[in-house]
């Protein structure tokens, strides 16, 4: 009768512990990001910054002038280019982290490739009281368009800190051939 | 000697030899896990030019290979200098945008073991992120001195990298080395200067 | 009795588990806390004059507000303001490495903090100004090389900040080694 106990006792220990570990939450969830999620309608705000998208357009090819040389950037698939308005509320900070999570749920990061565009965003630096306007460029496959939602940070994979997202409405308008972005560095 | 101090010693014995028994069998384990590894890794499968390989967070196809002074941007590399250049289809299949293809490849019948840059030849720039589900024509440059005698034909391994929904330390998901995957026989022809363009 | 003894020994190893357990929690707690203290600043000296910290007096040198057209000719579009402080730190010991993780930010009345632009954007302000000095330098490059006791150092930032709180600004500054301590000088730039 003890030697049942006592076998008992270790199997129901034994129990507990598996139970315990897998529901243990993993490390990386409990110092992920702090989310808040809105639509494209609205200004989405968290403690420390709010988003507000302004415009959305899509095109096969964008232009722009960088440092005097004409840059002229083609894809496999659109490239989308957000117009944004940030804003910081506590501190100074810089947003590094853009992304748009397309239809089939894949996570398309701001192109590097469009880094020295103007207005970008990426080359930014929010201050407390001034609200920042400028653009996010993304390229992605076409599908992958109708349904976006826009992710921002201030890095990527941010740890304990806010992350903002809007889901965007679906494109309307088929991608332009060319779109000018401008002038950069004169 | 008492009764229970005989029961005391064979147990002792018992357990010395329990032990040795147990330290032998791990060495022999341990001998035979790294001898088999050591056949496995000999076994990469060989693959031919232009072959689609599935490297885990990558579908490349290994396209072709040259050397001379020029790099994919058009420029020249460094005075006493040399560039080899492979030139490849690269495909991001995992959920998100990423820079992580450093180890891909490698030479394997080559001395120099440094890792390579990567070019877009779309851009004739470099190669930052590659976006999901968007293969892209790029080259891997590996810069060598220009007297360097090089092989008529480049041992091009691919290495492969393998999901882990929940890694050791963090429990979060990540991409972690699995080993040569493909092995690439090129064979490597000479560029002529200005060619790049 | 012997077997007594080992019963004993080995309820005492078990009944210590749960006590170091504890005791290694509450010594992780502690040092996180340490951690976080120097992160923060928390202990604040304010004055309108001068300040002994981190072996050196300070005190504002010189404040400049660009971009309403009165300073300089500059207009900048909207709210947008800049403003370039100058800090005179006089050794009075050695310093050495203690001014290592310098930190320094305007704070306004609701705790808004803005913090200095970085080295480039800054030189590069500088030599629009100034084109015929050499740009001085913020706190970060200075405190890797400190003035010796006795010596004056200027140590400039440059900061952007909407015109609505330029009233109510102070600059702050601390020193990785001597935090939570800072020291706080208001602006006082509230004569429009």
């Amino acid at each position: 009768m003890r030697h049942v106990m006592r076998i008992l006792a270790i199997v129901f220990a034994a129990l507990v512990l598996a139970a315990l570990q897998s529901t243990t939450p993993p490390y990386a969830m409990l110092t992920g990001p702090i989310r808040t999620a809105g639509h494209q309608s609205d200004t989405v705000a968290s403690a420390t910054l709010s988003l507000a998208i302004e415009d959305i357009s899509n095109a096969r090819t964008i232009e722009y002038e960088h440092f005097g040389k004409a840059m002229k950037l083609e894809t496999s698939g659109v490239w989308v280019v957000i117009d944004a308005r940030l804003q910081a509320f506590r501190q100074t900070m810089p947003i590094r982290a853009a992304t748009l999570v397309g239809a089939s749920g894949r996570c398309y990061r701001q192109s590097e490739r469009a880094a020295g565009a103007p207005d970008s965003l990426a080359a930014k630096t929010l201050q407390p009281g001034l609200p920042t306007t400028g653009i996010f460029i993304f390229e992605l496959p076409e599908d992958e368009t109708t349904d976006m939602t826009l992710v921002v940070s201030e890095q990527y994979d941010p740890q304990l800190q806010d992350e903002v997202s809007v889901k965007l409405d679906p494109l309307v308008a088929a991608p332009q051939d060319q779109l000018d972005l401008g002038l950069n560095g004169d | 000697m008492t009764e229970p101090d005989k029961a005391k010693a064979s147990g002792k014995w018992r357990t010395r030899f329990l032990a040795a028994v147990g330290g032998i069998t791990a060495a022999l384990l341990s001998l035979g896990y790294s001898v088999s590894k050591q056949n496995a890794t000999d076994t990469v499968p060989k693959v031919g030019v232009s072959t689609l390989i599935d490297a885990g967070r990558w579908n490349v196809s290994i396209l072709k290979a040259s050397s001379g002074p020029d790099l994919p941007t058009g420029l020249s590399v460094s005075p006493g200098l040399k560039a080899i250049v492979v030139e490849m289809l690269l495909e991001n299949i995992s959920s998100e945008s990423s820079n992580l293809y450093g180890d891909l490849v490698m030479l394997s019948n080559f001395p120099d073991t440094q890792k390579p840059h990567y070019y877009l030849l779309r851009d004739r720039s470099i190669l930052w992120d590659l976006q999901p589900r968007m293969p892209e024509a790029v080259a891997a440059v590996w810069e060598v001195p220009a007297d360097l005698e090089l092989p008529p034909v480049l041992e091009v391994r691919v290495q492969g990298v393998q999901f882990k929904p929940r890694d050791n330390l963090y429990a979060a998901p990540g991409w972690f080395p699995h080993g040569d995957v493909a092995q690439v026989s090129l064979p490597l022809s000479a560029s002529e200067p200005g060619n790049a363009r | 009795m012997a077997i007594d003894r080992e019963h004993k020994k080995r309820l005492f190893a078990l009944a210590s588990l749960p006590v170091l357990v504890v005791v290694a929690v509450l010594i992780n707690a502690a040092r996180n806390i340490d951690d976080y203290r120097h992160r923060i600043e928390a202990d604040i000296s304010k004055s309108d004059a001068a300040l002994d910290y981190a072996g050196a007096t300070w005190s504002l040198s010189q404040i400049r507000l660009i971009g309403d057209g009165r300073d300089t000719e500059v207009r900048f579009p909207g709210e947008m303001r800049l403003i370039i402080v100058r800090l005179s730190a006089t050794a009075i010991e050695q310093i050495g490495e203690g001014w290592g993780q310098c930190e320094v930010g305007l704070v306004d009345g609701t705790g808004r903090r803005w913090l200095p632009l970085d080295v480039v954007l800054s030189h590069d302000i500088s030599r629009d100004l100034a084109p015929a000095d050499e740009p001085l330098d913020g706190c970060g490059i200075t405190s890797l090389n400190p003035p010796a006791p006795g010596a004056t150092t200027i140590v400039e930032e440059k900061f952007v900040v909407p015109e609505s709180a330029v009233a109510s600004l102070s600059l702050r500054l601390s020193v990785g080694p001597l935090r939570p301590a800072a020291i706080a000088f208001p602006l006082g730039l509230d004569h429009s």
